[in-house]
């Protein structure tokens, strides 16, 4: 909503109010104030009348005027097209700068003198009306030759846009704004002006009838007006470019500016049967969907509040009868039709949706008042109304005792009466001294209850001047599972950058089409997105692991050489389900060139990679995958994880060709599900005071075999009690030895310990004698 | 005695200690020759060697520490390195500035005594809309570009559904945020299709809850997060609350003296709240209860706080902007 101090000053009296008062009583009172502009004329420019226009004698599209600015006549030369004699325009003197940083010198142009320059709006920094020079009339003020523009209101003043909330449409007009102004700085609003009719004139009743069919749900009136040779006024076509209106009809120019002005619904219509000087019926009844409709020979032209056939719409008003139409409609009432029944609207609905002023007369007289007496212009006598059963405006009961609570701060009763008051709410004190009768004004449609009373309260009374208290606490305990939840997400985080990762955000979108590339799963058609918000990210992501390439991908792109990322984040299955995921990347050496790799980082291997998600998310055991759910998982180094019997994710080198695909140095992966991994609290064992042994031993194993076979054969002779005192045990060295084919060392590290003695070297021979012969028996395979 | 001064390292020093103190030593020997001497001769030099003796194993031992410290330090100095080499980045990774802050904001709630709770990113129109005073046709909708999905849910574009959620569950006394990402339509500088948010919601039964409770946390919330700024409220109007405000802090890089970030004003909004709405009661089965609720932006108060100038690179894994917060 664009307001300008001049355009307020016709409501109210502000003329004194600095433009920085006024946007902080905006802001006060809940009118965000969005930008603040001066709009001021360069000093130098003058009015000037003009007092000869001839043709240049040496070009054909130039003009010689002679023109008044007061103090003397100027010669200039001009080329606009608009340019003739006896207009009032706007003349930069001789050392005037322009806005567009041209300085006004004496030139000859064509070997004729100019000595100044008729500006058009554009040159003189403003909003562009019409081509050609600006040509001025007393619209503007009394027009006094040599006089500086720049002293009449209009061209030194302020725009302000507000940004309007929603529930707001009574301030949708500078009335609107006005009334809101008056009630904060307890101005009076300047009366409105009533039209007075002129006994004179022809009837309304001479060429219109308007009947209705039925209960109507809108208040109507119609005015009609004849223009034979009607201007604009330059004010009128000035201040609609400033609100943003560009290049619209005379019609609509003067349709606009009442709207703006006092917040009336107007359209205008014309039909050629009026300019035959014969009698228009129109009709109003509802239609299929129950909306006030205008039927004009059994044809729609209208529906209230929110659209109008063109083929009736006026758009040049002269030489013609207009029928002009003022109405008013509840904003929820039509907001709820027009989505019900998929109505199309036009500009009008933006404000009749958030409630338009439902006074009409002071649209009507705004409008009859800016036409009346002008030569060209007839205004027909009287109108034709239509109201529904206006229901007597909204009256509501509160208790000032509740006000209080409500704010929680004691705001004395006679100042909450007079800020009431100043809202021009008709306020009732009750008997008991409490309660409040308050009579709402219509165009406040939006106030229904009390907490909406407490609202125009506060926001007048100054939100500022609320103390603040603190709510007195029973004492619970918060501590829940999503907070636990949140708590083991966080420790899982830090750990995670603790060894060198990078946590990262991405969108919870990706492509489709990449996601089937690569063979993920993907959300099925019929339940995706309808609106993506572009192609690249045209459904949700079933996997972390697409964007975190994607990630790599742009950061090796900037020449770095190592890139951990992990992300947790949510994904969906086919059927949209949510499942929440940790996913981690590792691509790249282990670290940047430094002094302590002398220059040389290394590669990771898949082991290395293992071990940092390990250290990440808790011990876990890896068995070798079979079924691939995607194609970045490399088929030959690549494994399920399982936590306690359980398949939680997947850890795996990127497969070469999708590495290939995105340019990337190689590259570690794993997503992992987020639900099986928990932060136990550990149970700790006692330990043993005696010494540990090491003892390592080799065995020679066929290659197609994989260590957890012998891992799952040992922990049963040990969970079966066959031998004892073995601490732990696990793989220090595997490598292929080159005559044999098919076969590969394996070393393996056993730690034993008893608790009760130190071990001599028969005891712990025997013990792992048992396991040599079991691993023997079993899997045929021999020390070596 | 002179040899000692010669001596440079431990073996000749104890070799010179055998030669003189030895079995077969020189002054054991003299030792074994006071025998021969007649009693007051005997005296005399068995003085004179006593002192000689102690002397020499003074000196000796002297000499033996200061050789013991000097074989340490020549171990010592084999180690030596230029410790001004160090130039090694920090090897830790960093925490994303969008989750920091939002450790930051839950960490003040809880300490708070608020209670977490998250919901389905996916939400239908009821509890995305509906049950928030937010009917089909209201006008507010057209705000809020919302991602739909063909089946009519959509992505939710607020954590507001949890709190309506959190109220069909549990009955009040209610006082939980609700923290994380929400989407909407919309991909411009100042614009991305997913963000982050904290809401937060508090009800008791009766009329306790005030405008002056809510005015409190929020001054007290926003000093913690930025420091030593100055509130204000500015009345404003959400569909979900009534009375309804929205917050600005005093401009953090211009002290309030206006400048580009704060378009000149002085002031930076940071948040939106206010009473609940009854409507939102009603839809949730709650009767005679009051509440307040509100709700910020986690991306802008980490841009203000980290001094981020683009809101995209947040999402765009740019280790350029991510290792400034190791
Ligand atoms: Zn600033």
């Amino acid at each position: 909503m664009i307001i300008t101090k001049s355009w307020l000053s016709e409501f109210l009296s502000i003329e004194d109010i600095g433009v920085d008062n006024l946007c902080l009583a905006f802001n006060k009172i809940g009118l965000e104030v969005d930008r603040n502009i001066k709009i001021k004329a360069p000093d130098g420019v003058v009015i000037g009348k003009i007092l000869e226009c001839d043709k240049h004698p040496n070009a054909d599209k130039l003009s010689v005027c002679k023109v008044d600015i007061g103090s003397e006549i100027l010669q200039i030369v001009c080329g606009a097209k608009n340019v003739s004699i006896n207009q009032y325009v706007a003349i930069a003197t001789i050392g005037t700068l322009l806005p567009n940083g041209l300085e006004i010198k004496p030139v000859k142009l064509r070997d004729v003198d100019s000595s100044g320059m008729i500006c058009s709006l554009e040159e003189l920094g403003f909003n562009k009306i019409e081509d050609g020079i600006a040509v001025l009339d007393n619209s503007i003020g009394n027009l006094i030759v040599g006089k500086s523009l720049n002293d009449y209101n209009l061209f030194n003043d302020d725009l302000i846009e507000i940004e309007l909330t929603a529930n707001r449409g009574d301030c949708l007009s500078i009335y609107g704004i006005a009334r809101e102004l008056s009630s904060y700085f307890n101005i009076q609003l300047k009366p409105l002006v009533s039209y007075e009719e002129d006994e004179n004139n022809l009837g309304i009743g001479r060429v219109l009838t308007v009947s209705h069919v039925g209960d109507i749900d809108s208040s109507l009136i119609y005015k009609i007006i004849n223009f034979k040779n009607y201007n604009i006024p330059f004010v009128m076509k000035f201040r609609i470019s400033q609100i943003g209106f560009e290049k619209i009809s005379q019609a609509q120019t003067l349709i606009n500016y009442v709207t703006h002005s006092t917040g009336v619904i107007i359209r205008g219509y014309k039909f050629d049967e009026i300019q035959n000087n014969s009698k228009v019926l129109l009709k109003i009844s509802k239609n299929e969907s129950g909306v006030d409709s205008i039927y004009y020979k059994d044809e729609l032209i209208s529906m209230i509040g929110l659209n109008q056939l063109k083929n009736y719409k006026c758009s040049d008003l002269n030489n013609s009868l207009i029928v002009f139409e003022m109405s008013y409609i509840n904003p929820e009432f039509v907001s709820k039709k027009r989505f019900d029944y998929k109505i199309e609207s036009d500009e009008i609905f933006y404000r009749t949706s958030r409630g338009s002023e439902p006074e009409l007369k002071i649209g009507l007289d705004f409008l009859c008042n800016s036409l009346k007496s002008i030569e060209g212009v007839e205004i027909y006598g009287g109108t034709c109304e239509l109201s529904r059963e206006m229901e007597s405006s909204t009256a509501l009961g509160v208790s000032l005792s509740k006000i209080n609570k409500i704010i929680g701060f004691e705001i004395e009763k006679l100042r909450v009466v007079s800020i009431l008051q100043s809202l021009q709410f008709k306020v009732t004190i009750h008997s008991d001294d409490d309660s409040l009768i308050i009579g709402v004004p219509k165009y406040r449609h939006d106030l229904k209850n009390i907490q909406d009373i407490v609202e125009e309260i506060y926001r007048i009374y100054g939100v500022d001047n609320i103390k603040s208290s603190p709510i007195e606490l029973i004492e619970k305990n918060k501590i829940d599972s999503s907070y636990l939840e949140y708590k083991k997400l966080k420790n899982i985080r830090y750990k995670a950058i603790g060894i060198g990762f990078y946590e990262t955000i991405t969108y919870l979108f990706s492509s489709k089409e990449l996601l089937k590339k690569y063979q993920c799963d993907t959300i099925d058609d019929k339940l995706d997105l309808i609106n993506p918000i572009t192609h690249e990210l045209n459904t949700l992501r079933s996997t972390l692991i697409l964007n975190l390439i994607e990630a790599v991908s742009k950061n090796i792109k900037l020449n770095k050489k190592s890139v951990k990322f992990f992300e947790i984040g949510s994904v969906y299955n086919s059927c949209r389900e949510e499942m929440k995921k940790i996913a981690f990347i590792y691509s790249g050496f282990e670290e940047d060139v430094s002094i302590i790799n002398n220059g040389k980082p290394e590669s990771i291997s898949f082991y290395d990679f293992a071990d940092k998600i390990q250290s990440v998310i808790g011990k876990f055991e890896l068995r070798e995958k079979h079924d691939m759910e995607n194609s970045f998982i490399h088929p030959y180094q690549s494994a399920d994880i399982i936590v306690n019997g359980k398949h939680i994710g997947y850890i795996s080198k990127l497969n070469i060709f999708v590495q290939n695909d995105f340019e990337l140095p190689q590259t570690f992966i794993a997503e992992i599900s987020l639900d099986n991994i928990h932060d136990d609290i550990k149970i700790t064992k006692n330990f043993s005071i005696y010494q540990a042994n090491d003892r390592d031993l080799s065995f020679l194993i066929d290659s197609s075999m994989n260590y957890l076979q012998i891992k799952n054969e040992i922990e049963s002779l040990i969970d079966n009690g066959l031998v004892d005192n073995i601490k732990e045990f696990y793989p220090i060295d595997i490598f292929k030895i080159d005559n044999l084919k098919n076969q590969i060392s394996i070393t393996i590290r056993f730690v034993l310990q008893s608790n009760s003695k130190t071990l001599d070297d028969e005891e712990i021979n025997s013990n792992l004698n048992i396991i040599v012969k079991k691993l023997e028996e079993k899997f045929s395979i021999g020390l070596r | 005695m002179i040899e000692i001064y010669n001596i440079t390292n431990l073996k000749s020093l104890d070799e010179l200690r055998i030669k003189v103190l030895g079995k077969k030593g020189v002054l054991t020997n003299e030792f074994a020759k006071l025998k021969d001497l007649n009693e007051d001769e005997r005296k005399k030099v068995a003085k004179e060697l006593n002192e000689l003796r102690d002397e020499f194993s003074e000196k000796l031992n002297l000499k033996k520490e200061i050789l013991e410290k000097k074989e340490q330090e020549q171990l010592l100095q084999k180690d030596k390195i230029d410790v001004t080499l160090f130039s090694k980045k920090v090897e830790l990774g960093a925490i994303h500035p969008v989750n920091y802050t939002l450790d930051r904001i839950v960490e003040y709630f809880v300490n708070m005594n608020f209670s977490i709770h998250t919901g389905p990113l996916i939400e239908d129109d009821f509890h995305n809309f509906e049950a928030l005073n937010l009917p089909n046709y209201h006008p507010a909708r057209d705000m809020q570009d919302t991602f739909y999905f063909k089946d009519s849910n959509l992505l939710r574009t607020h954590t507001s559904p949890v709190q309506i959620r959190t109220m069909l569950k549990q009955k009040p006394p209610i006082r939980m945020i609700s923290p994380g990402a929400v989407f909407r339509r919309d991909f411009d500088l100042t614009h991305t299709p997913m963000f982050h948010q904290v809401e937060a919601l508090v009800v008791e039964e009766g009329d306790k809850v005030s405008f002056a409770n809510l005015k409190y946390i929020l001054e007290n919330f926003l000093t913690y997060m930025f420091g030593d700024v100055k509130v204000r409220f500015r009345p404003s109007f959400f569909p979900f609350t009534e009375p309804s405000a929205e917050v600005d802090i005093s401009c953090i890089f211009c002290n309030g003296d206006g400048c580009r970030v704060c378009s000149h004003t002085g002031w930076l909004e940071v948040l939106g709240c206010g009473l609940v709405d009854e409507n939102v009661f009603k839809a949730v089965g709650y009767k005679n209860v009051s509440g307040y609720a509100f709700g910020l932006g986690v991306e802008r108060f980490a841009m203000l706080i980290h001094k981020i100038s683009d809101l995209r690179s947040l999402f765009e894994s740019d280790l350029r902007l991510l290792e400034q917060f190791k």
